[in-house]
């Protein structure tokens, strides 16, 4: 006869546990799928026909998605170079002083490319770079490079100000007593200690340089395309499991890297 | 028992550090606080001094001027006679022990306390005896080569020491060193720190809150309060001679009666009348004028017949705290008084409440202060 | 003593110098690479539209505003509303909007019960809502374009099983954008409302227990308003970018359910009126200051009512 008395659960609600569950496994489940179909025997995008690695074989002897690939990554990797290094000299500057003139201006101007849609940043870049294109005769990376760099530097900004944030100030105070004059303060206190902020925010920008499309799109010059860019022209084509795996191939990256954020800032 | 004489600093005194009308503001206009208000005072070399003194008082101020943290408003830091005003904090020949012991975390223990010498340049090799000596003095050799947030509070505590004194600093300024640790490795420490400023000679400036800290360990203590210096002496001199109220009561315990000086009595000593009764008190006062008594709680001895010149009163509660027992009295006048006797089981007894004694103060124990500093 | 006043007044002047400095690569290319180039989009709202595409500078002209509200009837050259861009104006504004609610609704619950985990899950369930959020927007999109194609699975299994006979139309609609668009930000509203439910004292949950509130009152007279802060943060966190969505609508709505961000780059590209593609743009940028307007006063006002 007697139930056993179930502990009143406080910070159970009703229906909440069904909720995260089904959205999280939502979230993951459409690219699962489309992971899933890059590994289908047939150019189906709906019809299991078998496993093979057919597609990825055929993406990899695919010139146009090996060099939208690398471009990828060669764009990612100077425009997270750049980003991390001006994020960290800003961030130095900005964080732990007093209130100072220009400190808000200073801070929107970082932050200013959140918040623009960036379609719109997108055209704007167009209009001007295009005008410099035809006065310059000059149409390299470096339009993009710049581009990149500078919508990178407040993800950037943003690990590396919290570390900041985070560090006793003491310990720089303590340096220089110990007869560290600023610059080997910076050397052998602060820069070991933001080390995992700077790698944190490295792996951000290029993080977003990597998943760039809008911007990239319209900036682009000929020759520069880069995987995403390469993906958004497949869409109006007959798309085949070439894109899913091409697609695959982007995944992996970024995935890894911000599982790799996700430690550093737990190991804290 | 009698009162210490003020030391006078012996003819080979030599000062290591001395403040001139030192001045610290911050804000200005109608929101300037004053954190140090003409400041002067003067270090010894080889001293243990201490700045004692309640939180906001300015002694966290005066240790970080001295350092060279932060700029002075006005006024002059000497160092051996040399005003070191100019000088950043890393051309001071001055280390500093922090509050939270700043260890860099990403350095071992040994290498913290290389640091200072790594900055100054010293050879590979001095270094490395120079550490090793450190490592021994503080008793730290076995873990040499740990991360410093791998090692206890108390620990960490002698590492900071260590960091501090190894590149043979003229001055250590010690910024409330002892406040993170527990009661019992705190007094460890205290002893500790006293064999190292013995053993290494060099001037100790000791921040503390703790007037039993510094009593224990300081040579001479300055007490301060709202930016000022209010008393500078020997643990004896603050202890048994406090020169005002504030002192008084922030040294150890107190009982402070409102009086009135009758006659004068001999050379420093007066008539006066406090709560019904004329006692001998000494110190610095005018005939006739109102003046304050301080008498410690354990310089009175407690009889349970009439006496002359004993204070009436009445027992109002008794508690028995182990090595002593408190007795809470009210004096004739209503005013509280406490005193604590030294317990032995032989002359245990316990008095009820209502009971009436009478409070026989201990020779040249009762002490007038001055006038009071707000 | 002035000399301490001089060397104060140095000290603080080589530090500002030394500030400006540290900063400047890093505003310099922001200016550079967006404040700039957004300047030259508002001289370009109020220029003269060039015959092929592009502006005649110097020619003041505020036909790009007027344009987007109304137009010239070619026929009699009277001015009609400019339904078309009104019509996607209202859509974008629509569909933000609802993305906003539908992302809380999903959202609040899943916050909420990752941040009643243990503190060890808790990372983990964070983990796995932080991974989709950096994973790339176009490849989000497309998987949910794959899932919702006449060919995809969904079409396929509910052909399989007889429901249907040929495959629904479900891409290319107002539905699929909105879709995309929950999908895709649905991580931005789960992360400032844990981070503000991370910090609730659950003492006041026992509290409201203690003083007979049921579950739902609990909630909402409690859990909620102590996590308002994240609430809000992260409905501004998912209706800017919603509002001003380029990749999800050329994707998912395909030609005709078209977003601003779409509009706005016809303008500059087959529509050839750059003049009226700057207006739009201003005014996207304006419903988002808007939002960030109402985003910041809501934040301080709460700091006010708990300042003391």
């Amino acid at each position: 006869m007697a139930t056993k008395a179930k502990a009143f659960d406080l910070k159970a609600q009703p229906g909440f546990s069904a909720i995260a569950r089904i959205a999280v496994v939502s979230l993951y489940l459409p690219i699962i799928i489309l992971v899933v179909f890059s590994f289908n025997a047939t150019s189906s995008l709906g019809v299991w026909g078998g496993f093979s690695f057919g597609w990825f074989v055929m993406a990899w002897h695919n010139d146009l998605i090996i060099n939208a690939a690398l471009f990828s990554l060669f764009l990612a990797t100077v425009a997270g170079v750049f980003a991390t290094i001006m994020a960290t000299m800003a961030a130095i500057a900005m964080t732990r002083s007093d209130a100072y003139r220009g400190q808000t201006i200073s801070y929107a101007l970082i932050n200013q490319p959140l918040i623009v849609p960036e379609i719109v940043t997108a055209i704007s870049l167009l209009i001007v770079f295009a005008a410099v294109k035809s006065a310059t005769g000059y149409s390299g990376t470096g339009y993009l490079v710049i581009a990149h760099t500078a919508f990178c530097i407040p993800f950037a900004y943003l690990p590396i100000r919290a570390r900041l944030e985070g560090m006793d100030l003491n310990l720089e105070t303590a340096a220089a007593d110990l007869y560290a004059d600023p610059w080997k303060t910076f050397v052998h206190v602060t820069l070991p200690r933001l080390g995992p902020g700077i790698v944190a925010g490295f792996m951000l920008a290029f993080v977003v340089s990597l998943d760039d499309v809008v911007i990239t799109d319209l900036v682009k010059s000929g020759g520069q395309e880069t995987l995403p860019t390469f993906m958004l022209g497949q869409i109006r084509r007959d798309m085949t499991p070439e894109v899913n795996a091409a697609a695959t191939m982007l995944l992996i990256p970024s995935i890894l890297l911000v599982t790799a954020v996700h430690l550093i800032n737990r190991k804290k | 028992m009698s009162i210490a004489t003020h030391v006078a600093p012996a003819a080979d005194r030599k000062s290591a550090i001395q403040t001139i009308g030192l001045q610290k503001s911050y804000g200005s206009g109608a929101a300037t606080f004053l954190a140090l208000d003409d400041v002067s005072i003067d270090i010894a070399e080889n001293e243990f001094f201490t700045l004692l003194g309640p939180s906001g008082c300015g002694k966290t101020t005066l240790l970080r001027l001295i350092a060279g943290f932060n700029f002075p408003t006005d006024g002059q830091i000497l160092l051996h006679g040399k005003d070191i005003a100019p000088l950043p904090p890393f051309k001071r020949p001055i280390n500093t022990v922090f509050q939270n012991y700043a260890l860099f975390a990403h350095m071992s223990v040994a290498e913290n306390i290389g640091f200072g010498m790594k900055m100054l340049g010293w050879p590979k090799e001095k270094i490395t005896a120079r550490v090793a000596e450190m490592l021994r003095l503080v008793r730290m050799e076995a873990l040499a080569e740990r991360r410093t947030s791998a090692i206890s509070g108390g620990q960490q505590q002698r590492v900071a020491l260590a960091r501090a004194l190894a590149p043979q600093p003229q001055v250590l300024l010690l910024d409330e060193p002892l406040s993170a640790l527990d009661y019992k490795l705190r007094k460890e420490m205290q002893v500790e720190l006293k064999r190292l400023q013995t053993e290494t000679g060099i001037t100790f400036v000791f921040v503390t809150h703790d007037q039993e800290e510094a009593l224990a360990m300081s040579d001479r203590i300055a007490v301060m309060s709202k930016g000022k210096v209010l008393q500078v002496g020997n643990p004896r001199e603050i202890y048994n001679a406090p020169v005002d109220r504030f002192v008084a009561d922030f040294i150890g315990e107190s009982n402070i009666l409102e009086g009135r000086v009758l006659d004068d009595a001999g050379p420093g000593a007066f008539q006066v009348y406090v709560a019904g009764t004329t006692i001998t008190a000494y110190g610095h006062a005018t005939r006739g004028s109102a003046i304050q008594v301080l008498i410690r709680p354990e310089h009175v001895d407690v009889l349970d017949i009439a006496t002359p010149n004993a204070l009436p009163a009445e027992v109002e509660n008794e508690v028995f705290v182990g090595s002593d027992t408190r007795l809470g009295l009210k004096l004739e006048n209503g005013a509280r008084f406490t005193v604590r006797l030294s317990n032995s089981p032989e002359l245990d007894r316990q008095r009820t409440a209502g009971g009436r004694v009478w409070l026989r103060i201990h020779d040249r124990c009762a002490r007038l202060l001055g006038a009071e500093h707000v | 003593m002035s000399s301490l006043t001089q060397q104060a007044a140095a000290h603080q002047a080589a530090t500002v110098r030394r500030r400006w400095l540290l900063k400047a690569p890093a505003l310099l290319t922001i200016i550079l690479a967006s404040v700039g180039p957004l300047s030259v989009m508002l001289v370009y709202s109020i220029m003269a539209k060039g015959s092929f595409g592009g502006v005649n500078l110097g020619q003041l002209s505020f036909d790009g505003w007027m344009n987007v509200f109304v137009e010239r009837d070619p026929f009699d050259d009277t001015l009609v509303l400019a339904d078309a861009n009104l019509l996607i104006l209202w859509r974008s504004i629509r569909l933000a909007l609802i993305t906003t609610i539908a992302t809380l609704l999903v959202g609040f619950p899943t916050a909420y019960y990752i941040a009643t985990r243990p503190e060890h899950i808790r990372s983990q369930w964070m983990l796995l809502i932080t991974i989709p959020f950096w994973t790339n927007l176009l490849i989000r999109t497309f998987a949910i374009m794959g899932l919702l194609s006449n060919q995809g699975p969904i079409n396929n299994f509910l052909i399989w099983i007889g429901v249907i006979d040929t495959p629904i139309q479900m891409l290319f609609t107002d539905g699929a954008v909105l879709l995309g668009l929950v999908y895709v930000y649905l991580p931005l509203m789960v992360l400032p409302i844990y981070s503000s439910l991370e910090r609730m004292d659950f003492n006041l949950v026992e509290a409201g227990y203690d003083l007979y509130a049921t579950r739902l009152k609990v909630l909402w007279h409690i859990v909620i308003p102590s996590c308002k802060p994240g609430i809000i943060a992260g409905s501004i966190l998912v209706f800017i970018p919603a509002i001003g969505a380029y990749v999800t609508p050329r994707v998912l709505g395909g030609g005709k359910n078209m977003m601003m961000g779409n509009l706005i780059e016809l303008q500059f590209g087959q529509g050839r009126n750059w003049p009226l593609g700057a207006a739009l743009s201003i005014c996207l940028l304006l419903i988002v200051t808007a939002a960030l307007i109402f985003y910041i006063r809501a934040s301080s006002a709460k700091d006010i009512s708990h300042g003391h």
